[in-house]
């Protein structure tokens, strides 16, 4: 039996007097790719901060392979192997491209007050396989040529794939992409498509908050639908897609 | 042996100053211009140096008379009062970072930074008995002078190069910092602190690591200070002192040592420093207004025509692999194994 990746059980959070997520409960199997979809204001944006860590739950569960981590702060839950992209692009503007990737690896020794200034030999041959790894992620994006640059100079689409990239470089287990194809140009769109694709087919468990159905159906194993804070429906993107919430919110416009 | 005078005394003193500036722009640079942690509070730190060095070398108050009355008062052997206020400046940091940089965004930790300035100068002044108030510690006695005679221009100089030792041992380590992993992650955080969590940065923690590292280099920059200057006292430490630190980083280049070194030579040392040597062609209180004047102008002009300063923070250029078969083995085996 598959492994359960993430299970998230009676989750709320009250934002002003308004149930943003009143009682989500899903689980995804390891392997698997999720689409999360729904009309504006239906709590999606908040639901991926919970999982995340940027907010907290008022009560609900949710466990990443079995552990409880409902009440950890973010960056803690980015150390369990939880790597996430944010709606509007958050590069580190006066980072380079490379740093900005390997600002997500860990490394406890350069990390130290001590190991930083004592025991650079060690952690320079570190820093030098992070490196590698992530030129290598570059060539694979294809934006080797800017690996150089700072990543406040890019395009809106390069800061996309910078960020999944810098998901992607701390190997996470479960990866939570909010819009990645908002503001992106359509043959970047249709590159990034195909790099998510390729993700999935490595294995890599996903969960994509996505507008753009064609992606939606193209990447997503299974599709959450959430509207008004619930989660209204779940299954396949044909069966969903049929349901009033997803005709009234995407397709009637 | 000669009497310090004339163009040697004058070399001498901005000589020490300009030391004791750039240590203190230094460390203000590792806080703000990597971290990103605005620190107003930055001149307490130099203070609590300052009264602590004076403190363990003055002796007890008795000893001079009792004419100045402070808590303690020690006569240790140099160089032990400058490490002792060294750990002192670091301590402290502790209980101040605990209240004034947890759960609170970052133009809030600067107001709380602010108000700490004030409330420090305000207790100092307002309980004599601590650090003798307003009149402030004086008689701290010169480190070794009794090799040399502290009057002497041999001395001058031998202090001088006590301050050079301070501030190369202060600029390689945090130049060594600030290019180490732990200088990215500070510099991430200082860029987008939400993403910064995200990929699993404490911020906490290394907010808390450059402030008490920053506090312990701004301590020793005032150890330094008190025992050439051998007396210290609440004038010296008013809270828009650290605004010629933040005009000194502005205008030399936020975010790299070479910027410190340069707006520490410029703003403190030649502008506010220099200006009290010129000869006085108007009224002193006049004159001394002016400086800060002249420090608002230079701030302003800085970031409206130059916001990345004379020297800008140095792009970090790192090299592709050497071979791709290694970076293969090292990268691509190990993404597909994970």
């Amino acid at each position: 039996m598959a492994v359960t990746a993430l299970e998230v059980e009676e989750l709320r959070r009250k934002l002003g007097g308004v149930d943003a997520v009143a009682g989500v409960s899903f689980s995804v199997a390891e392997g698997v790719t999720a689409g999360l979809i729904g009309p504006n204001g239906a709590g999606k944006s908040t639901l991926v901060g919970l999982i995340g860590g940027t907010q907290l739950p008022d009560a609900g569960t949710v466990r990443l392979f079995g552990d409880d981590i409902s009440r950890l702060p973010a960056w803690q839950r980015s150390r369990l192997g939880l790597a996430r992209t944010f709606q509007i692009s958050g590069e580190f503007a006066r980072l380079t491209v490379l740093e900005n990737l390997m600002v997500a690896c860990r490394d406890k020794t350069g990390e130290t007050l001590w190991g930083a200034l004592f025991r650079r030999s060690r952690w320079s041959a570190i820093e030098r396989a992070h490196a590698d790894r992530a030129w290598e992620l570059l060539e694979r994006f294809r934006l080797e040529h800017k690996a150089n640059e700072y990543a406040g100079l890019l395009s809106g689409g390069e800061k996309r794939l910078v960020e999944i990239m810098r998901g992607l470089i701390s190997r996470p287990r479960l990866l939570l992409l909010d819009e990645p194809l908002a503001g992106v140009n359509p043959t970047l769109r249709e590159e990034i498509t195909e790099y998510l694709w390729s993700l999935r087919r490595d294995g890599l468990t996903m969960i994509i908050v996505e507008h753009e159905l064609e992606a939606v159906e193209r990447l997503c194993d299974t599709v959450l639908v959430m509207a008004n804070g619930r989660l209204v429906g779940q299954g396949k993107y044909s069966e969903v897609i049929e349901m009033g919430e997803v005709v009234d919110a995407y397709i009637k416009g | 042996m000669s009497v310090a005078t004339g163009w040697e005394f004058v070399a001498i003193t901005m000589l020490v100053y300009l030391g004791v500036n750039l240590i203190a722009c230094l460390g203000l640079n590792l806080q703000y211009g990597t971290a990103g942690v605005l620190n107003f509070a930055f001149i307490v730190f130099q203070a609590a140096g300052a009264y602590v060095a004076a403190l363990f070398a003055v002796g007890p108050s008795s000893s001079s008379g009792g004419f100045q009355t402070y808590v303690g008062g020690w006569d240790f052997p140099f160089p032990l009062p400058w490490l002792v206020a060294t750990i002192t400046g670091a301590v402290i940091a502790v209980p101040i970072g605990l209240v004034g940089l947890r759960r609170l965004r970052s133009d809030y930790q600067a107001m709380v930074m602010l108000v700490v300035s004030l409330i420090a100068t305000t207790v100092v002044v307002s309980f004599p008995g601590f650090l003798n108030g307003s009149a402030g510690i004086a008689l701290v006695p010169p480190p070794l002078g009794t090799l040399l005679n502290p009057i002497s221009v041999q001395y001058g100089w031998l202090y001088v190069g006590l301050t050079a030792v301070c501030c190369m041992v202060v600029f390689v380590l945090v130049s060594a910092l600030a290019r180490s992993p732990l200088g990215r992650n500070w510099r991430a955080m200082r860029e987008n602190e939400a993403v910064a969590i995200a990929v699993g940065l404490d911020v906490n923690r290394l907010r808390m690591l450059v402030f008490v590292v920053g506090g312990a280099i701004a301590a020793l920059s005032g150890a330094v200070l008190v025992d050439f200057i051998s007396a210290w006292s609440p004038d010296a430490w008013l809270y828009p002192e650290t605004f010629a630190f933040f005009t000194a980083l502005i205008v030399g280049g936020l975010g790299n040592s070479m910027g410190a070194l340069i707006g520490a030579v410029l703003v403190p040392t030649l502008l506010l420093e220099g200006v009290t040597l010129l000869p006085t062609f108007a009224n002193p209180t006049v004159s001394l207004g002016l400086q800060w004047v002249v420090i608002g102008v230079v701030i302003i002009a800085f970031l409206w025509f130059r916001p990345q300063g004379i020297v800008p923070e140095r792009k970090t250029v790192i090299a592709p692999p050497d071979n791709t078969a290694a970076a293969l083995a090292t990268g691509h085996k190990a993404q597909e194994a994970g």
